[in-house]
């Protein structure tokens, strides 16, 4: 995250490890090193830890370039080439941003892959992503294929199959691309890394259950999220940010302070959300202020999930090098099936004690948009509590309206404040 | 001399030239002058009555009878003139017409009630390519003007007012009746009705910059024409634009008379064509 | 008395319902929305308020049909009183130096234009017609008159773009159109008796104590109230429809820029609604640009769409392509009647998903808004409410259009009585 929404040291500590990596990557070939792009669902950090190799991820770009107020522009771009209204905002933020010289988010150029590694098919859209990649940049490509959690298990015979593609086809490219063989031990170390991270993360996005929530599980959430689904699961840096992370949380539990928001701290807290689907990056700051000009806070969110799901007790475990990343592959948030995402909202509304849920419908990201109606009136239903829908877009500054958005939350805590008062 | 009359029936205007050209001016018509020019805005009056009215204004202008006229050429909604000797489409006539008024134009963009246009073309008032705004009406006079009645300005001071803006108001541009939203929430908030109108200037300014670009106009005299063409608000935001632009070498200019872009060019083509009927029975 | 205001600052017009104590409703007022909200609100109260001294009166006197020729009477003074300004406003414009070359005949030809209105205002006034504002009857009976008068010296464009000028320096002044300030020279034009007149007095003696006022619609924001005197438009239209038919289950409301689905309990509390978000196709400025396009008055649409005998099937949902369908229809010769009535069909096909998304139409269904005032979207939703949901009883009220002021003047009424009950 380039923006840091607040100045606390963790934040500084974030900024400086994302500067880093974009330092590493823009010397990336002069030291010889090689550099793979991925998506952050179900990523295989750690893998590529273990093999010394640099990770890219287009979709942090494109959220980037939306933060920064550039993804108007490059999906413009993307359009031109014929690329239609209707396809994912990220993938045409990333071509456009790729036509326009590549520029990272520091102003440097980022390298080019030496190998594409699909780690999450649920995505058709990634797919194609790769193919148009693939195209531009004559690369070799991996791409696992991941099982749908039809019946919302892993299975034996389907970890095996995701291992199996690890051992045949990922571990291969990465040895051939870096000519170094893949050392074991190495991914160990990583896991173990990851999994102190992950307990902390854990412990900050649960603190959301105090009252008053000394986070923000949604907006401020997104940063806390930043480096474990990105570069840096797996390495000291991610378990001292998160350490310090929590640590300012208990802080802030301890002195029941209200979460940091870019308009200062919410001192009052009126209602508490659950919030299902990703945010509107081009317009972040706006749609912040407008739950904090209400009052209100997001006790959970979903998105938090999207790299991958901790709430329900997995780690990467360092015994089970392979068998975890394929557990990992297997369980982000959008690779679950809908009566499992449902159960998972229904038990945030709940154990949050949150006053109802929040959908941010994104038309062009499938993965999340299809079936939330019906998630919607099935939480709404389980729960008792009003559930509301909004549409936005990812990194589409047309598609985000202002003013019909900020009309239907008012609205909606309205409803939600008449519901508390006949209740 | 041959005197023909170009009627350019718009959706919102009715645009009458009168053109005198000298025997045997082939395409070109060297020496051309318009003798009269009359627009009638329709405003919710009956088209045909308008037409005739427009038209009777240009030929008392001239001073001449209705059979003085060798040839009557329209263009746009041209079925509705009874009393036409032929039809020219709307694009070959803004062509000739941009040409005439300025002969190094090389692309014109013609900016109507509901529709603009970018037309690139040669020296010869050749149509290269072209492309229309196809999608949108946020790109329009139509929605200026319903703007305008919304903000409480009248037309003429749209240009204006635009010229004074500080900060210009960014306009969603997916859709016109969500920017018509867009602009009424701005109105809520307080913005200053000249950041708003340069704001809709720069959202139509790059939207018709992007049509020349499809059209493959990337440098020379831009002439805007149509309805729009006297409103210095968007001509000064199409220049602060295109200057802005790297890959962009146009000259964007207009002239007194480009609402009649289409009417004139009609009224040259339809002197040719005349020339051309006349050789034929002779033969 | 007590009352208590509603305010629905619309993005076309703008509308006030008073009711009394006892939650009836005393008198309404609209008027067309401009860029000034203050004083489009402050309008469409006075009017309110008009409204309301006349139902006192009716009350009083128990004589109907003598009210109706005595508000006939005001009405006219009112709208005379604005003739006035106007043409004041319309002769100062002819010292401008744009019209210095033909500044006297100009003059004559207007002194022509502003006689003639006068004088055919009664009949204006008494005539069916699309719009009551003093805009657009003013505007009408202007051109008319200026089609007359208008030769090769003085255009008709010129005197349009006085009267452009004019009316708009006219709709940005108060004008005083009280009841107290015109009621007793209405009254000497019917020749009212000492008992009427004595009336007269006594209501114009009776105090109206405005004890809350709630603002709701676009404008809101704008309006010079205290946040907690602001409401959504939503929780307003679920209540004001309630409160019109007590039954109503689900609600739908087209309005100019956003079309709303709502389902309502059995005390007018909303619990769950839809609204259209990235795309206006289902509302009632789609009818506007199709009017515009087939220059149209808006009002005329509906009538004409009734006229089909073979209605066209419209493929494109989006406002401007169907703009473009409608030409193709055309030079394809197909009736305007037929295509009409397909567009109307469109429009309520887009409120029908809107309608399935908030969770279906219960008994009973009410259906509000500027739209609700057009017989062919009416009878396409007639129609497809039968086809999708069966029978079902479908509530619409001639005054529909002041179902969110309704809804607001409630809330103020509550509120008010809460604060009582407080102290």
């Amino acid at each position: 995250m380039s923006e840091s929404a607040h100045k606390e040291p963790s934040q500084l500590r974030q900024k400086q490890m994302i500067a880093d990596h974009f330092a590493r990557l823009a010397r990336a070939k002069q030291d010889g090193k090689k550099v793979v792009y991925t998506f952050v669902p179900g990523n295989l950090t750690e893998l590529f830890h273990a093999f010394g190799v640099l990770p890219v991820y287009p979709e942090i770009n494109a959220l980037q370039s939306g933060m920064r107020q550039k993804s108007g522009a490059y999906i413009a771009e993307a359009e031109k080439l014929g690329h239609s209204e209707d396809v994912c905002t990220y993938v045409k933020c990333d071509i456009g941003m790729l036509k326009s010289g590549n520029i990272g988010p520091t102003g440097e150029p980022l390298p080019e892959p030496d190998l594409l590694v699909l780690s999450y098919t649920g995505c058709f859209t990634f797919m194609k992503w790769f193919e148009l990649l693939k195209e531009e940049y004559d690369c070799p490509v991996v791409m696992l294929h991941v099982p749908y959690q039809g019946d919302g298990r892993i299975t034996d015979s389907m970890r095996r199959y995701v291992v199996d593609q690890l051992r045949t086809e990922l571990i291969p490219a990465l040895e051939s691309i870096t000519g170094t063989r893949y050392d074991e031990a190495r991914l160990q170390e990583a896991l173990a890394l990851s999994a102190r991270a992950e307990d902390d993360l854990v412990a900050v996005l649960e603190s959301a259950k105090h009252r008053p929530s000394p986070i923000d599980a949604y907006f401020g959430g997104v940063y806390y999220i930043g480096p474990i689904f990105t570069a840096f699961r797996g390495t000291q840096a991610a378990v001292d940010y998160y350490r310090d992370l929590r640590a300012e949380v208990e802080d802030r539990i301890a002195k029941g302070l209200g979460p940091v928001t870019p308009d200062g701290v919410l001192t009052e807290e009126k209602y508490r959300l659950v919030v299902e689907g990703p945010p509107n990056w081009t317009s972040f700051r706006e749609f912040w202020k407008m739950f904090y000009d209400e009052g209100a806070v997001v006790v959970a969110s979903t998105y938090t999930k999207v790299g991958g799901v901790y709430d329900n007790g997995f780690r990467h475990d360092p015994e089970r090098p392979l068998e975890t990343l394929a557990d990992y592959c297997h369980g982000c948030y959008t690779n679950l099936n809908l009566p499992t995402r449902v159960e998972m909202l229904a038990r945030y509304v709940r154990d949050y004690d949150a006053d109802g849920l929040l959908i941010n419908s994104v038309k062009s990201c499938n993965s999340f948009s299809a079936g939330q109606l019906l998630i919607l009136r099935e939480v709404e239903k389980r729960t008792g509590k009003a559930a509301t829908f909004i549409e936005t877009d990812l990194v589409d500054p047309r598609y985000f309206s202002a003013a019909n958005v900020k009309n239907r939350i008012e609205s909606y805590l309205q409803m939600v404040d008449q519901k508390r008062r006949a209740a | 001399m041959i005197l023909t009359a170009g009627v350019d029936v718009g959706t919102s205007a009715v645009k009458v030239a009168f053109v005198e050209s000298p025997e045997g001016g082939g395409r070109e018509r060297p020496g051309a002058r318009v003798v009269a020019k009359w627009t009638e805005r329709i405003r919710r009056r009956d088209q045909r009555e308008v037409i005739k009215l427009a038209y009777g204004a240009a030929l008392e202008q001239a001073n001449v009878r209705p059979d003085d006229v060798d040839y009557v050429a329209t263009t746009g909604e041209g079925e509705l003139v009874d009393f036409r000797t032929g039809h020219f489409y709307g694009m070959t006539a803004h062509a000739r017409g941009a040409l005439f008024l300025d002969p190094e134009t090389r692309a014109v963009v013609d900016v109507g009630a509901l529709h603009g246009r970018a037309i690139k073309l040669d020296e010869r008032s050749k149509v290269l390519g072209y492309r229309m705004t196809s999608q949108c009406a946020s790109g329009s006079g139509q929605f200026l003007e319903n703007i305008a009645r919304y903000l409480g300005v009248s037309l003429d001071e749209i240009g204006p007012l635009s010229r004074t803006s500080t900060s210009p108001e960014k306009i969603s541009g997916i859709c016109a009746v969500l920017a018509e939203t867009d602009v009424i929430n701005m109105v809520s908030r307080g913005i200053a009705v000249q950041d708003i109108l340069r704001g809709i200037h720069e959202s139509m300014a790059n939207r018709f910059l992007k049509l020349l670009r499809s059209a493959k106009v990337t440098d020379g005299v831009v002439l805007i024409t149509g309805g729009l063409s006297a409103d210095e608000g968007l001509l000064a935001c199409m220049c602060d634009l295109a200057a802005d632009m790297k890959s962009f070498a146009i000259d964007v200019r207009t002239h007194p008379d480009a609402a009649y872009a289409g009417a004139l060019g009609a009224a040259l083509w339809g002197a040719y064509r005349h020339e051309r009927l006349r050789e034929r029975r002779a033969a | 008395m007590n009352v208590a205001l509603g305010i629905d600052l619309g993005s076309t017009t703008t509308k006030a319902v008073m009711l009394d104590e006892d939650e009836r409703v005393l008198g309404r007022g609209i008027t067309n929305s401009r860029s000034n909200y203050d004083l489009a609100a402050q309008i469409a109260r006075d009017e309110a308020f008009v409204g309301a001294r006349f139902e006192l009166l009716r009350r009083e006197l128990n004589d109907d049909a003598f009210c109706k020729r005595l508000e006939a009477r005001f009405r006219r003074r009112q709208h005379l009183s604005q003739l006035a300004r106007l043409r004041e406003t319309a002769m100062r414009e002819t010292e401008s130096e744009r019209v210095a070359r033909i500044a006297t005949p100009l003059r004559e030809r207007l002194e022509r234009i502003f006689d003639d209105m006068e004088t055919d205002a009664h009949r204006r006034l008494v005539a069916p017609k699309g719009s009551d504002f003093f805009r657009d009857l003013a505007n009408s009976a202007f051109s008319a008159a200026a089609t007359r008068y208008a030769d090769r010296d003085v255009t008709f464009e010129d005197l349009m773009s006085v009267f452009d000028k004019a009316i708009i320096q006219v709709e940005n002044t108060r004008l005083d159109l009280t009841f107290e300030s015109n009621i007793r020279a209405a009254l000497a034009d019917c020749g009212g008796d000492d008992a009427q007149a004595r009336a007269v007095d006594r209501v114009v003696a009776t105090e109206l104590n405005v004890i809350g006022t709630i603002g709701t619609g676009y404008g809101r924001q704008r309006l010079p109230f205290p946040k907690d005197s602001i409401r959504s438009e939503i929780l307003c239209h679920g209540l004001g429809a309630h409160h019109m038919f007590p039954r109503t289950a689900t609600v739908l409301d087209i309005g100019g820029q956003d079309t709303k689905a709502i389902q309502v309990d059995k005390n007018g509390i909303v619990t769950s609604f839809q609204m259209n978000d990235r795309c206006a196709a289902g509302c009632g400025r789609y009818l506007g640009y199709i009017a515009d396009e087939m220059s149209m008055g808006v009002h005329e649409l509906g009538p004409m769409a009734m006229q089909s005998t073979r209605r066209v099937k419209i493929t494109s949902t989006c406002t401007v392509f169907a703009g473009a369908e409608l030409r193709d229809r055309l030079t394809m010769g197909q009736r305007r009647e037929d295509i009409l009535a397909g567009l109307h069909r469109a429009i309520i096909l887009r409120a029908m998903a809107l309608l399935a998304r908030s969770g279906g139409i219960d008994e009973e269904f009410t259906f509000t808004g500027g739209v609700a005032n057009n017989e062919a979207a009416v009878s396409a939703l007639r129609e497809l409410v039968r086809e999708n949901y069966g029978e079902r009883t479908i509530n619409i009220s001639p005054s529909s259009i002041y179902t969110g002021a309704l809804g607001a003047a409630l809330f103020a009424l509550r509120d008010a009585r809460n604060r009582r009950a407080a102290a």
